[in-house]
Parts: C-alpha cells; sequence; structure tokens
C-alpha cells in the first residue's frame, strides 16, 4: 500500500507538486493523467524514491522507497542500460543486482518478444527495441510495486496493445502516469489528474 | 548475493564495457604518453644515468626529477580517466537505474572505483617501461619498489578519481572541475610517490621511507571509507 | 498580508550586544598580546629547542621577525579549528539535511581560507629575512598551500554547482575529504626534518617553548579564537538572512497570482 501525505516537491524556486496526500491499497492500478509539466514525472519518481521531498513523506508499505527497492520496479524515460553490453549481459547484471537467478532475465526477455535479440548490443538496438528491453529489466524481479512513467510514447500499435498484459499481475500495485487517455483508461481501476502540481480529481 | 560480490559485477561490468568500447583506456592512456614524451624533450641522453648529487635541501638532480614527471603524467593521464568513467554513468542517466536497485551505495563507489584502480594500472604498465626507456634509468632500481609505490597510489586516487569524478557530473565546466577538486586532496598522495620513487632513482631504497608509507596508507584508508560513505550523498539526487 | 515571519530567532538585539562586546574583547586582547610580545618577551630569543631564554642565536640585534611567530601559530591553530568545524558542519548536514549545518560549514570555509592565506602571508613575511627566500615547497608549506586550494575549491565549487542542494552536499564530501590535510600538515612538522621550523607546541616531547613565549602564544591563541569566534557569528548571521530571503521568495512565487476584479460579480 502507498501513502502519500502532504507531499511536496520544488526544484529550486519552481514548485513541481503541491500538498499531494494519495493512498493506493496494494493491487490496484492508478494511471495519472495530466499535461506536460503537471508533475506526473515528479510523482513517479518521488514514488520511486528517485528523488526525496521537500516535504511530506511517500511511504511504500510503511516505510520510505528506498527501503523497499527490492520489491519495486521503475520504468521511465530513460533504459538505464549500458550500450556496449548486450542484452542479455545487461538483464542479467540486473537479475544479480536484484538477487534472482539469470533464468528470470531470460523469461522477462521472452515475455517481452525480444529473445531473438539477446546477444546484440543495446546500443545496436532500435528506440522500440529498447524500450522492450528495458520493461524486461524493470519487471525481471518481479516487483509488488510497479511504477511506469508514458509506457506508450513511442510504441507502436501492437506493441502498445501488448503492454497492459506485461505491466499488470494479480497483486501487484500498479502506477502509471500518461496522457495517453486511451489507453490509460483502458487499464485503470482508479484514476488520477494532475494539474499544476495539485490533484484536481481523484 | 552480498554487496562485496555486487561490487565485483559492477566493476566487471565496466570493464567489460570498456574492452569493447574503447572509449576509456586509450585515451587516458595515449595522454599519458604524450606527457611523458613531452616531459623528456628537455631532459640531456643519458641524464637517467648521470650521477646523483649528494642530499643538499633544494638541489635536486634531473634523475630525482624524472620521478615527477612520472607521476604528474600519470595523475593527468588518470583523471581523463576517472572523468569518462564517471560520465558513462551520468549519461541516460544510469546511475539512476543502479541506485534503484537493492545495493548498498558503498558497494556502487567501490565497483566503480576498482574499475578505475584496473585503469591506473593499465596505465602504469604502459607508461613504466616507456618512463625507463625515455629517462634512460637502470631498471633494476625501480623494480620491484615502484610497484609497491604505485599500489599504495592506485588505491586512494582511484578513490578520490570516482568520489570527485561523480561530483563533477553535476556541475557546468565539468572539465574544469574534477581537476580543481582532485589535485590538492591528492597532493599528499603525489608528494609521496615523488620522495619515495626519489629515493628508489637514487639507490637509497624504500627502507627508510616508512614514515611515507604510514602516511600514505592511513591517507587511502580515510579516502576509501569517506568515499564509501559520502558516495551516496553525491549521487542520489 | 504580512510576509511570512522567521521562526526560531532569538532576539536582535541580545545577540548583537553579544556580538559587539565579544569584538571589543578581541581587540583589547590583540593589543594587550602586542604589546607582551614588544615589551614582555625578551626579544632576542629565537625559535630552536632548549636555547635557554635570553640567549641570543640569530645574532644580537633585538629580533623583530620572530613577532611573527606569535601571530603565524595561533592563525595556523585557528585556521584548522575552522576547517574542524567545516567538518563538523559537513557531517551534520548530510545526516540531517538542516540547512543550518551548511551554512555553518559554508561560513567557517570562509574563514578558514582567510585564517589560512594569512598563515600562508606571515609564514612569507618571517621566511624571507630567516631563509632569504618568501617560499620553498617543502612539504610543510607544500601541505599548507594545498589546504588552502582545497577549501577554495570547496568555496568556488558551491557556485559552479547546477542545483544548489546538491552543490551543497558535494561541497560537504569536499569538507570532509579536505580535513585529512589538516593532520598530515601537523605530521610533516613533526616527522620531517624541513625548512619549516619544527613543530614546538603540540610536540610528543612536550611543549618547547620557554615560558614567557608559551604564555603570549597561548593568549594570543585565545585572542584569535575569539576573532574566529566573532567573524562565525556576524557570517553565520548572514547566511541565515539569505536562507531566509531566499525561502520568502520561494513562498511568493508559488502563491497563485490575484485575479483582477474588474468590477462586475461573476
Amino acid at each position: 500500500m502507498i501513502e502519500i501525505r502532504r507531499l511536496s516537491r520544488r526544484f529550486g524556486s519552481a514548485r513541481a507538486l503541491s500538498g499531494i496526500d494519495l493512498e493506493i491499497p496494494t493491487g490496484e492500478t492508478v494511471v495519472v493523467f495530466g499535461p506536460n509539466g503537471s508533475g506526473k514525472t515528479t510523482l513517479i519518481k518521488l514514488m520511486a524514491g528517485l528523488l526525496r521531498p521537500t516535504s511530506g513523506e511517500v511511504l511504500v508499505d510503511g516505510r520510505p522507497p528506498r527501503e523497499r527497492r527490492g520489491r519495486l520496479g521503475f520504468l521511465g524515460h530513460d533504459l538505464y542500460l549500458y550500450p556496449h553490453l548486450s542484452v542479455t549481459e545487461n538483464l542479467v547484471l540486473f537479475a544479480r543486482l536484484y538477487d534472482v537467478g539469470p533464468s528470470e532475465a531470460t523469461t522477462a526477455l521472452e515475455a517481452v518478444g525480444m529473445a531473438h535479440k539477446r546477444d546484440a548490443l543495446v546500443h545496436t538496438l532500435s528506440r522500440g527495441e529498447g524500450q522492450r528491453v528495458a520493461l524486461a529489466r524493470a519487471v525481471l524481479h518481479d516487483p509488488d510495486l510497479l511504477l511506469v512513467d508514458e509506457p506508450f510514447s513511442g510504441l507502436d500499435e501492437a506493441s502498445a496493445a501488448a503492454l497492459p498484459a506485461l505491466l499488470k499481475r494479480e497483486g501487484r500495485t500498479l502506477v502509471v502516469a500518461t496522457h495517453d487517455t486511451e489507453r490509460g483508461k483502458a487499464i485503470a481501476e482508479r484514476i488520477v489528474i494532475l494539474e499544476n502540481g495539485r490533484i484536481s480529481a481523484a | 548475493m552480498n554487496n562485496v560480490r555486487k561490487m565485483f559485477l559492477l566493476a566487471a561490468k565496466d570493464l567489460r564495457s570498456e574492452a569493447r568500447a574503447k572509449e576509456i583506456a586509450p585515451p587516458m592512456v595515449l595522454f599519458g604518453l604524450i606527457l611523458v614524451f613531452l616531459f623528456t624533450l628537455d631532459f640531456p641522453p643519458g641524464a637517467g644515468r648521470a650521477p646523483v648529487p649528494g642530499p643538499v635541501v633544494g638541489a635536486v638532480g634531473s634523475r630525482e626529477l624524472a620521478g615527477a614527471f612520472l607521476w604528474v603524467s600519470l595523475l593527468f593521464a588518470g583523471i581523463l580517466g576517472f572523468g569518462r568513467n564517471a560520465s558513462t554513468e551520468r549519461e541516460g542517466n544510469r546511475i539512476e537505474g543502479l541506485l534503484l536497485a537493492p545495493v548498498d551505495p558503498a558497494a556502487l563507489f567501490a565497483g566503480k572505483a576498482l574499475a578505475n584502480f584496473c585503469y591506473l594500472w593499465v596505465l602504469e604498465v604502459i607508461l613504466f617501461p616507456v618512463f625507463v626507456l625515455f629517462f634512460d634509468v637502470p631498471v633494476g632500481l625501480l623494480v620491484p619498489g615502484v610497484l609497491l609505490v604505485a599500489l599504495v597510489v592506485n588505491v586512494g586516487l582511484a578513490a578520490a578519481g570516482t568520489l570527485f569524478g561523480a561530483a563533477s557530473q553535476y556541475v557546468r565546466a565539468r572539465e574544469l572541475v574534477m581537476p580543481l577538486l582532485l589535485f590538492p586532496v591528492i597532493i599528499p598522495l603525489v608528494l609521496g610517490a615523488e620522495r619515495l620513487t626519489s629515493s628508489l632513482l637514487t639507490g637509497a631504497g624504500l627502507g627508510s621511507q616508512g614514515r611515507w608509507f604510514i602516511l600514505m596508507g592511513a591517507f587511502d584508508l580515510a579516502i576509501v571509507a569517506i568515499g564509501a560513505v559520502a558516495f551516496e550523498f553525491i549521487v542520489n539526487e | 498580508m504580512s510576509p511570512p515571519t522567521t521562526t526560531g530567532r532569538r532576539s536582535g538585539t541580545g545577540r548583537r550586544s553579544g556580538t559587539m562586546l565579544l569584538i571589543a574583547l578581541v581587540a583589547a586582547g590583540m593589543a594587550v598580546g602586542i604589546l607582551a610580545i614588544f615589551f614582555w618577551v625578551p626579544t632576542a630569543n629565537c625559535l630552536v629547542p632548549g636555547v635557554a631564554q635570553g640567549q641570543p642565536c640569530f645574532d644580537a640585534r633585538p629580533d623583530y621577525v620572530q613577532h611573527i611567530f606569535y601571530m603565524h601559530v595561533p592563525i595556523a591553530y585557528v585556521a584548522y579549528l575552522a576547517f574542524g568545524v567545516v567538518l563538523v558542519g559537513s557531517v551534520a548536514y548530510l545526516k540531517t539535511g538542516k540547512r543550518r549545518w551548511d551554512i555553518l560549514a559554508h561560513s567557517s570555509a570562509e574563514i578558514g581560507v582567510l585564517f589560512t592565506g594569512l598563515c600562508l602571508l606571515s609564514g612569507m613575511l618571517w621566511g624571507r629575512p630567516r631563509w632569504g627566500t618568501f617560499w620553498t615547497w617543502d612539504e610543510t608549506l607544500t601541505l599548507t598551500f594545498v589546504l588552502f586550494l582545497i577549501y577554495i575549491g570547496y568555496l568556488l565549487f558551491r557556485g559552479l554547482a547546477a542545483d544548489p542542494t546538491r552543490g551543497a552536499r558535494v561541497a560537504a564530501v569536499i569538507g570532509i575529504v579536505g580535513f585529512v590535510d589538516v593532520p598530515l600538515v601537523h605530521f610533516s612538522m613533526v616527522w620531517w626534518r624541513t625548512l619549516h621550523p619544527a613543530e614546538v607546541i603540540i610536540n610528543p616531547a612536550g611543549p618547547q617553548l620557554p615560558a614567557s613565549e608559551l604564555v603570549t602564544m597561548l593568549f594570543l591563541l585565545a585572542v584569535y579564537t575569539g576573532l574566529y569566534v566573532a567573524l562565525m557569528l556576524l557570517r553565520t548571521r548572514l547566511g541565515r538572512a539569505e536562507e531566509a530571503l531566499a525561502e520568502a521568495e520561494a513562498a511568493l512565487e508559488e502563491r497563485p497570482p490575484p485575479r483582477a476584479h474588474v468590477g462586475i460579480t461573476p
């Protein structure tokens, strides 16, 4: 369960988020909508522990996200892949860092349909292929909480259609930030709308 | 898997990546060689074998000076490598991918520092023979003592280079900031290395230089400890 | 609408008069110290351990150059103190994230750089008549100059950082790493025979100075420490005011702009 209380985040003098209060029960799929600059990415990163709040708090099962790293998955704009290592080498590295067996890397790779590129160096992949490997990276340790920022951008029809099945899992809390209203509504169990750093509807 | 093994995993990741990309070590070595060449230009032939003047403060023979040139070249070339090694994590924000994983930030630091440590040895393996050749220094005087000196220097230099390499990723004027911060901090090691090399080259050996080893060893310990603890404050947002 | 008030500040007037008193004491102490140097301590002493008080050692002229020693050494010790405070402030800032520790460290670093600069300068003034040269690259001078550079780097870095919070955090790391040099400077005077005179006060064999010199030195040490504290009080107050200003500006930014009422009620 995610608890967010009076969360604010400032960058210098610019306020990205103000006074966010939100509770997400375990296993729920929440989609965060909002125009560019509304604070969606900031919110997702705060929930992942990549950013620290200026004030307020984020708790994942009662602890700050940085204490839950092993059970948390994040997929954002950056792929977090090493260009001169192969797809498999990258995924096995992350599997080991997340304390799971290397076979999980293979399973995840097959699930995203990139098994045929297992020995390709990451810098040779197209943007879409890279995104799929990044998705494999984000889920290979079977996280209980998956945080995703703009997953549909840059994907073709087929990949975008296949995405929800890869993100969702029974019992997993899923938070997706997107401005793609149609696809977002299709997967959401709950919707949160951000505007200028505040929740305008939830 | 415990954090020590993760540290080796991360260092291996850096080295394997570099073995294919060749973006760090070749420029480092090339730069180091250029510096050594530049320094040699002003030396008369046979300077390395010239008789050494007596132990008078202020009078330095060319053989003793040669040691200083070696370590300065190493330092500058090393800084090039540290900056490039750090930027591999900055590009694409890859450091975030590592910070998200359940790895102790000290292990992240140690893995990076271990890779830098290896790059320094690669640099030395090439620069030392070149140095012997161009300064015409008797090899028997240098080896094996200089390897011990290199070991003590590399530990502290790699640790400090990792720390400040990471710090410089987050500022304007990146290439300026790293040397600006690193040079003063690392002077005790460079000074010690020069004194010890000087002692080797004049035939005095390392036996009488216990104090310098203690000082440099303590310095290394302090830098590694501070680096392991402070690294996360630099790389976390 | 009233601007946001700063909380947790003690009454301004009380602090100000305390600082003024301290400054007055420091000025008085400095005057007393200078008088002691010129009229109380025998002028022909020099800094060789074991030489009996009153015995000339360089020549029979009054040794005015030696007086710099009574300033140079306390200044050096206070510089160490300042950097020690930077260490404490930096560690505390990293642990707690509270801005007041960062302000403490920043202020102390500025004053430490000032004192190190004065230490180098006074050393040079002493060195020119004594050694015939302003400078030499022996271990002690080199490491002290390095100390100077490290903390200048600390101050410069803060200006170069893109994000002020990260800049402050990295500066804190520099402040911690930089302090490793301080014991090195001290030990270089104890361990090695260099051009710079050996450490005669914090010496493994005990203080090596005759009594009147030691007393004068310790007195001036107290005076310079008082000066440090006075400067810190002034500088940290300035730092806190800057911080309050920045916070007030930020608070003003986030309030939504007032809507203009054109006279017709919607």
